[in-house]
């Protein structure tokens, strides 16, 4: 087990450097000079020059590239252009904010979608199993920006049950922060809950048809004892890995979801760092977003090899 | 799934392998295999929706009563019997524009999609054929992209790159490059060391003409599945961005555009957003259901994953 993790630890470092150094790259991507793309035509050539020093392109690209990497590593991630402000401090305090939506939207799924996929499988090709399935479909191909917006407009508007005001901290008023959470972590989480329905049925029925079933089933065990104790353990291991994948898709369709529901996490810094050109603000925000993405599937990977043996031998 | 990609086609090799034995490598029996497909109501219905959807907004200005972007005089009127769906803000034909809007999110789409598999097969089947420095290379590659969450990279290239229609296409062909690699790569590892590539090798096959007429075929049944299942997701990534501002810039209409700028005033006026949200949902419905339909008819041992 220890080789395992060293191992999946070692990829996430060599990840990570890879992924800094894309993101370190993106600023190329800008055509012509990018210091004239933020302060427009009738900038100066002093401003411009100014604004080639701040962005630090006038150095040599190697030397950019070693100090970006060595203050990235330092967890400095320069400053805003436009406010001045440390982007790690302002990244540190939205995370929070972004990482509460996902964890629970993804555990409202997961309590949602494996119980119903369990169903649909054990109703496999019947009524029930038509149903879910058919609604999983349906919540696979709403866009969430879809569901987020009817959200706002049936709750917030036409039956004014849920807030639709300012965001409030954990800390200031708990009732009202766990308000102001559901309707944003209810819409990331239909579309994650449909793929995990999908996947639990069908992992399921894989299980259903193993032998082992067959025996518990033939020495006498009840109906219930074989789905608890032979095929919904090992039939979520799947489940698991699908849930890391997801996590991406989470940390992506929040960017949506924050927007509309005024959720001032991650996504509205990148955001409004996209609308103002403020390059380093999208860079910082785009490697955090990535790099948690990297963590979050080497913990799944782990977790994966702890719940089945058969992975981390191989 | 790497599975769909490892599981893919193992079965269609036998078959294939004996239509290679022949000359041109479409055998009677596998065109009436690919054609049952066909028959099922969960292929053939989103088939025909999508067929009809292409034509309408294909012929869009044929079809369209009004102009997307004339300002027709009243805004804001309910549906009715002048205008079917109602005119927006700005009073124009809510009809046209989402006729028009079909035009930018499916041609983006499409594009995009094509530009994707394109590069993701040739480079898949590179990768699965040659092995090696080129298998590293490119394998790596895609596990960088696929490193970040998809809008959050379409939002960054945009930021950098800058919103237009062509960059879209580039951008979402970019993100969905690798489902093919992967999918193309893993159906080749598999196909690569079937005795009919062997036999092709002996009797002086070239490389491309081997990968041409010996593995393709095999692999292409996965491949139709993943194009039916990224357009579905390049539509909503398109959507997604100019649901943001990021996308299509106003007055061009696209079906992501229309829902933010319907957000303002859906309280009172819900058919502005009412109408672009079915079409984006029916649209990516169909998408899906015939993309697990295919799935399902070219490879039952592929049922349920994804």
């Amino acid at each position: 087990m220890g080789t395992f993790i060293a191992r999946r630890l070692i990829t996430l470092v060599v990840q990570v450097l890879l992924v800094a150094t894309i993101v370190f790259l993106m600023l190329r991507l800008v055509p012509g000079d990018p210091a004239r793309g933020i302060l427009g035509e009738t900038a100066s050539d002093e401003q411009v020059a100014a604004m080639q020093h701040r962005l630090g392109i006038d150095r040599p690209l190697w030397k950019q590239y070693t100090e970006w990497l060595g203050n990235t590593l330092q967890l400095d991630l320069g400053k805003s252009l436009i406010s001045g402000r440390s982007i790690s401090s302002d990244i540190a305090i939205r995370i929070t904010r972004s990482l509460e939506l996902i964890v629970i939207s993804v555990i409202l799924s997961l309590i949602v979608a494996i119980p119903l996929g369990t169903i649909a499988a054990l109703r496999a090709n019947r009524l029930a199993d038509f149903l879910l399935s058919s609604l999983a479909m349906l919540g696979l191909s709403i866009p969430g920006f879809v569901i987020g917006t009817i959200f706002v407009l049936l709750f917030g508007l036409v039956w004014k049950v849920l807030p639709q005001s300012q965001y409030v901290s954990w800390t200031d008023d708990p009732i009202a922060h766990m308000k102001l959470l559901i309707l944003p972590s209810l819409t990331l989480a239909i579309g994650n809950a449909a793929v995990i329905l999908r996947m639990m049925r069908s992992s399921m029925l894989e299980v259903l048809r193993q032998d082992y079933v067959r025996t518990a089933r033939a020495k006498g065990l009840t109906e219930t004892a074989v789905i608890r104790g032979h095929t919904v353990r090992n039939a979520i291991n799947p489940v698991v890995s699908i849930v890391g994948l997801e996590c991406a898709t989470l940390l992506g369709g929040m960017v949506i979801v924050e927007q509309i529901f005024n959720w001032p996490g991650l996504s509205s810094l990148l955001l409004s760092g996209v609308l103002s050109r403020d390059y380093p603000v999208v860079q910082g925000v785009v490697l955090v977003i990535a790099v948690l993405t990297i963590v979050i599937n080497v913990i799944v990977d782990i977790l994966y090899g702890v719940l089945d043996p058969r992975i981390r031998l191989s | 799934m790497h599975t769909t990609a490892d599981t893919a086609t193992d079965s269609l090799a036998t078959e294939e392998s004996l239509a290679a034995a022949g000359s041109s490598g479409t055998s009677t029996k596998r065109r009436s295999h690919r054609w049952d497909a066909l028959r099922q109501p969960r292929v053939a219905v989103p088939l025909v929706f999508l067929i009809l959807l292409g034509l309408v907004t294909v012929a869009a200005p044929l079809i369209a009563p009004y102009s997307p972007t004339k300002l027709l005089g009243k805004p804001l009127i309910a549906p009715g019997s002048t205008y079917l769906l109602g005119t927006d803000d700005f009073g124009r034909d809510l009809l046209s524009r989402l006729i028009y809007a079909g035009r930018v999110s499916l041609g983006v789409s499409a594009g995009a999609v094509a530009l994707a598999a394109l590069v993701g097969v040739t480079l898949g089947l590179c990768a699965g054929y040659f092995r090696g420095i080129p298998e590293f290379l490119i394998m790596r590659g895609m596990d960088l992209i696929l490193s970040f969450p998809t809008i959050v990279l379409a939002i960054a290239m945009v930021a950098f790159l800058g919103p237009s229609i062509r960059n879209l296409i580039i951008i979402i062909a970019v993100i969905y490059t690798p489902r093919f690699v992967r999918i193309v790569y893993g159906s080749t590892l598999t196909i690569g060391d079937a005795e009919f590539v062997h036999a092709a090798r002996v009797i002086g096959a070239s490389n491309p003409r081997i990968l041409r007429t010996a593995i393709l075929p095999n692999v292409m049944a996965p491949i139709f599945v993943q194009i039916s299942l990224s357009l579905g997701f390049a539509i909503l990534v398109e959507s997604g961005l100019s649901f943001l501002g990021l996308g299509a810039q106003p007055p061009t209409p696209s079906w992501g555009n229309m829902i933010s700028g319907a957000r303002p005033f859906m309280e009172l006026y819900p058919h502005l957003l009412i109408f672009p949200s079915i079409v984006i949902g029916v649209t990516i419905l169909m998408l899906n259901t015939l993309g697990d339909g295919l799935r399902d008819a070219l490879d039952p041992r592929l049922r349920g994953s994804r």
